[in-house]
């Protein structure tokens, strides 16, 4: 009587999980949807509008029937990005605000609402509108990641467009953001992460010292707090190539061999402590 | 004395035979439908594994050892190969095992009940079996891993694309072969009443060292009709991009049908037979 119980409750189970609209249904129909709309991301110019608005009823259906789940966040950008993709900027636009009203207390969902739209005015060339929306993921998101990524995104704006004097400002402009955010959690891991995005807009302004100055402070801060090895061999890497100094390389790469004898980055670490013994 | 027969005709001999004992009693086949009839019951349970109310007992298993990511669509696909592999060597142990002895006692004419009484013996000897080629496939593939993460970019003139393709696969092939083959004996040695366990084993080595290149035939020959499910299974990534993630599915069940419904009933039954003749030698 035991086994046919179990048998029947087994069975039960089987039969349970191919009918539930769990989040695995969900996940299913959202494939599905991704598939038909990647054929129109692959060549949205030769898109036929109705093939359009059957991807967005699809994605539509999905964000009704399943409201609460995550995928239903990504249908709705995957929306927004099929108009930008065929051009439809007005109703990308549009869909976004939608996004925004609609998920208003989530601040990572609007910045990159936000950044979105931005980017639609950049397809558009029109780069002073999609600057003002890049400012406004900043100043309204500054905790985001989007709100973090955006100063270093304007700036390689410039750079790809060939504006050293827009670039230096706007790496200046970064800099003074992340300092500025950094001390807000003075120690924090999101303090560290800003502190090497500051290293990395020195790096690309070329100013060693900096990069120095503040990766020294970084490891006088951080010491005993988190695991420096990655730092240590970056910084050799400024002081071998950026700054030529041979004997700073050396001096740091040892210290990284001491100090961190299990670290994964070991084997790179010795390897470029021979190429610079060897020089 | 009469002459050895050659290795050509004792094969054909054998096959002769086993086809032979499939058409005057059908019946043989039962214990390796049977066993069909399991995997695929645990195929299906692993295929529904990511959905409630499964989930509950595969998920965390699953999340712990190959990460959260295969309990979400389509990616549970890629993983359900293996989880099939792996569902098979349990099976094997504590099903097949006893259902291989049964297949052997009904082509011995022997009462079902011997087989029963050495359910014992029959899975410790699978047992061993699976756990040799279990530990020979990681090794091997351990030692690749080992060798090309050292920095070394050829073995043998050929990269980690081929050796973890295709020469792998064939690598995994000949270790199975080659375990599979000196043991293979022993289940129709213990069936057939002539030795306790251990015995049994170094029997079998002994008919494996006489009927070398037969032996390695009967175990082998089979085993090639696998190599269009193993073709599929590499192609995972392209046949879920190209038809349908659940297309893994139906690779499972063909494996499924392959081996248990093709390979194994060929595998058991020739080499029992070739023992028999042994014996009747004797």
């Amino acid at each position: 009587m035991k086994k046919l119980s179990a048998i029947i409750l087994l069975g039960a189970c089987v039969l349970l999980s191919g009918c539930g609209q769990d989040q695995y249904a969900v996940e299913r129909q959202y494939y599905w949807a991704q598939k038909q709309a990647g054929v129109i991301f692959n060549n949205p110019h030769a898109t036929p509008p109705h093939e359009l608005q059957k991807s967005i009823d699809t994605f539509n259906q999905l964000i009704r029937e399943y409201p609460k789940s995550n995928l239903a966040v990504d249908a709705q950008f995957i929306i927004a990005n099929l108009y930008i993709a065929t051009e439809e900027y007005e109703k990308a636009r549009l869909q976004l605000s939608k996004i925004i009203k609609i998920y208003s207390k989530s601040q990572p969902i609007c910045a990159a609402a936000v950044f979105l739209q931005g980017n639609s005015y950049e397809a558009q060339n029109l780069w002073d509108s999609a600057l003002e929306q890049y400012k406004k993921v900043i100043e309204d998101y500054p905790w985001t990641v989007k709100g973090i990524e955006t100063p270093i995104y304007i700036a390689q704006h410039y750079k790809v467009k060939f504006q050293p004097d827009n670039m230096v400002e706007a790496y200046k402009e970064a800099i003074a953001h992340y300092t500025s955010l950094s001390r807000e959690y003075p120690l924090s891991p999101v303090a560290l992460r800003l502190k090497i995005l500051i290293v990395q807009c020195y790096g690309e302004l070329k100013d060693w010292k900096a990069v120095v100055n503040t990766f020294d402070n970084v490891l006088a801060e951080y010491k005993g707090r988190v695991q420096l090895d990655g730092i240590l061999l970056d910084l050799a890497m400024v002081y071998d190539r950026g700054l030529k100094d041979k004997v700073k390389a050396k001096e740091t790469l040892g210290k990284l061999i001491r100090d961190y004898p299990n670290s994964r980055v070991l084997p790179l670490a010795k390897s470029l402590l021979k190429q610079v013994s060897v020089k | 004395m009469p002459s050895k027969p050659s290795n050509l005709s004792l094969i054909s001999k054998v096959y002769s035979l086993t086809i032979q004992s499939f058409q005057k009693n059908p019946k043989i086949y039962l214990p390796f439908a049977i066993f069909a009839l399991i995997e695929f019951m645990a195929l299906m349970l692993l295929y529904l594994a990511p959905r409630p109310p499964l989930r509950a007992l595969f998920g965390p298993p699953i999340a712990s050892i190959w990460g959260e990511k295969f309990l979400h669509y389509p990616a549970n696909f890629f993983l359900l190969p293996k989880l099939a592999y792996y569902s098979r060597m349990g099976l094997s142990v504590v099903f097949s095992s006893l259902l291989t002895g049964l297949a052997v006692a009904m082509t011995y004419k022997r009462p079902l009940n011997s087989a029963y009484k050495k359910y014992v013996s029959l899975f410790l000897i699978v047992l061993i079996m699976t756990v040799i080629v279990f530990l020979g496939v990681k090794v091997i593939t351990a030692s690749l891993l080992k060798y090309f993460y050292a920095g070394h970019s050829k073995l043998l003139f050929w990269g980690p694309d081929m050796w973890f393709g295709p020469i792998l696969t064939v690598l995994n092939f000949v270790v199975a072969i080659l375990v599979q083959a000196p043991f293979i004996y022993a289940i129709p040695i213990l069936i057939a009443g002539d030795q306790k366990f251990l015995k049994a084993i170094f029997h079998s080595f002994l008919v494996f060292k006489r009927y070398f290149v037969v032996s390695l035939f009967l175990v082998g020959l089979p085993m090639l009709f696998y190599i269009p499910v193993v073709f599929l299974y590499s192609n995972t990534a392209f046949l879920i991009d190209k038809f349908f993630p659940e297309v893994m599915l139906l690779v499972a069940i063909l494996s499924v049908i392959v081996n248990s419904m093709v390979i194994d009933p060929l595998m058991t039954i020739s080499t029992a037979l070739l023992y028999s003749l042994e014996k009747e030698k004797i």
